[in-house]
């Protein structure tokens, strides 16, 4: 850091805490953060430098800090049109990072990383961990942006605001189904929809009875399309919202602007250990088809334990491609020649279209593993 | 003429003010190798050592690396006066040290734009004719 820098890291919550004077508010200790600074293809040049910087001038973190995914996987040059001189500008993020004592973990599922535990208050910022953490982890974290959750990475603590506090955790809306869905695409236009009625908290009744990866795809949605942070089955909040099947086939419909897609992008958030177990079984006796791709995404250590039981070995025999620590939402796929990529994951179908330049189809992993495979 | 506003970021600065009576997104509003403006009706002009003046912030929330890149570069403004901050511009001034002053009403704009030098501290805007 050269010499004259004012780095004020409390300073970086005023205006969330409405006040200049930060030194004298409240401060959480915390147990974990994660870093969402971590994709070049998003924090580019600026915040590349900003994080040598830090690293050169010997700021550590002091809490266990993990880091989200990188925009590409780099034993896999290239395939997610990455150029020689981004995968060095990746390559130099994620040393700083390292060097400030961040673990290399590459997931935005870090709640697979050991780093959950009940009652605990955290800064993480990947905002569907958040959601997820918030709602079936009983921890409490805010939605960090890159630099607060580095910062409270850095300092060791988070200003004591939003959902570090009791008060601010009970739902503004009932969700009330009026129809089950059916698949995990509609669990994720599900969520979508309760991220676009702009509240913090929703009920859904008996949500932590449905499985992690449903959970994981409605918490990643409900983040994506709004500021949602928690959902929970208790408290009586004031509103309701009726959902109907229509609803969710209009969300679907609404995400979608492709009918054929060449690449099929599962993963995100990253797939767990058992997704791609399960995935493996749903492939069985099956190929990825001619002209077709399948592209699977999951964390360098579900990567690692899917190699050592075989599945990982299972996956590419079928055809599939399984990229570790990468993101499918801010790779630079904008270089590949494909025009749109089928998804299940609405935060995916949300996002790709504006950060590169795809259509997306929005469909559920069975149709995908149908229509990709035979 | 003093103008009370709500300080986000500490810290006293003086200069030529530049007032856009937009929002701004410091990711690709703002060319970080030069600190020149590259969108709307000042586009061109150059934001660095000016008092730089805007309704709300948009965008990314990578503009606040790029506020610290152009601070690095001696190319950012000395002080931001804004209608309604947020976030992006907050976090990217504190890590720069740059004075920010927010809820300062849109009619006062004119009357700013009119100054030969504008002051910031702390939370209050001083007009210099």
């Amino acid at each position: 850091m050269h010499e004259s820098t004012p780095l004020c890291w409390r300073g970086i919550w005023r205006l969330p805490l409405n006040s200049h004077r930060v030194c004298s508010c409240k401060w959480k200790r915390l147990h974990n953060s994660v870093g969402a600074t971590v994709s070049y293809k998003n924090i580019g040049d600026a915040g590349r430098e900003l994080l040598k910087d830090l690293a050169e001038s010997g700021v550590r973190v002091k809490v266990p800090t993990t880091v989200n995914p990188a925009a590409i996987d780099l034993r896999k040059p290239g395939s997610l049109g990455d150029s020689p001189s981004f995968r060095e500008a990746q390559t130099e993020v994620l040393k700083s990072l390292q060097k400030m004592g961040a673990s290399l973990t590459l997931t935005c599922t870090p709640y697979t990383i050991s780093l959950t535990r009940p009652g605990a208050h955290v800064a993480w910022g990947e905002s569907s961990a958040v959601c997820f953490a918030n709602s079936f982890l009983e921890m409490y974290t805010n939605r960090e942006s890159g630099i607060t959750s580095i910062a409270a990475a850095i300092i060791g603590k988070t200003p004591e605001y939003g959902m570090h506090l009791d008060e601010n955790r009970k739902p503004e809306i009932e969700v009330e189904l009026r129809y089950k869905p059916q698949s995990d695409v509609e669990y994720a236009a599900l969520g979508y929809l309760i991220g676009s009625q702009d509240v913090q908290v929703a009920k859904l009744q008996a949500i932590e009875a449905l499985p992690w990866s449903t959970l994981k795809l409605i918490a990643s949605a409900a983040a994506a399309s709004g500021r949602v942070s928690m959902l929970t089955s208790r408290g009586a909040p004031p509103h309701s919202l009726s959902v109907t099947k229509q609803a969710l086939i209009e969300v679907i419909e609404a995400l979608s602007s492709a009918s054929e897609a060449e690449v099929a992008a599962i993963g995100c958030p990253h797939l767990t250990l058992p997704e791609l177990k399960q995935l493996a079984c749903m492939l069985r006796g099956r190929n990825v088809a001619r002209g077709r791709r399948i592209w699977a995404f999951t964390s360098p250590k579900a990567f690692a334990y899917s190699r050592e039981l075989g599945i990982l070995q299972l996956l590419e025999r079928a055809g599939v491609e399984v990229f570790s620590g990468a993101c499918p939402v801010v790779a630079p796929i904008e270089n590949l020649p494909f025009s749109s990529i089928a998804t299940n994951s609405a935060k995916a179908a949300h996002y790709i279209p504006s950060l590169s330049g795809k259509s997306v189809m929005l469909v559920s992993l069975k149709e995908i593993v149908q229509e990709f495979t035979s | 003429m003093t103008i009370h506003g709500r300080c986000i970021v500490p810290g006293k600065a003086k200069g030529i003010p530049l007032v856009l009576y937009t929002s701004i997104s410091f990711l690709g509003d703002v060319d970080p190798e030069t600190g020149a403006l590259l969108k709307g009706s000042k586009a061109g002009e150059r934001v660095s050592n000016r008092i730089l003046v805007f309704t709300t912030e948009a965008g990314s929330t990578v503009g606040a690396y790029i506020i610290y890149r152009l601070y690095k570069r001696g190319l950012a403004p000395r002080a931001m006066i804004a209608h309604q901050a947020g976030s992006i511009v907050a976090a990217g001034c504190a890590l720069a040290g740059i004075p920010l002053v927010d809820k300062i009403p849109l009619s006062l704009f004119r009357d700013i734009e009119e100054s030969k030098l504008v002051e910031v501290d702390s939370g209050q805007v001083t007009l210099f004719k």
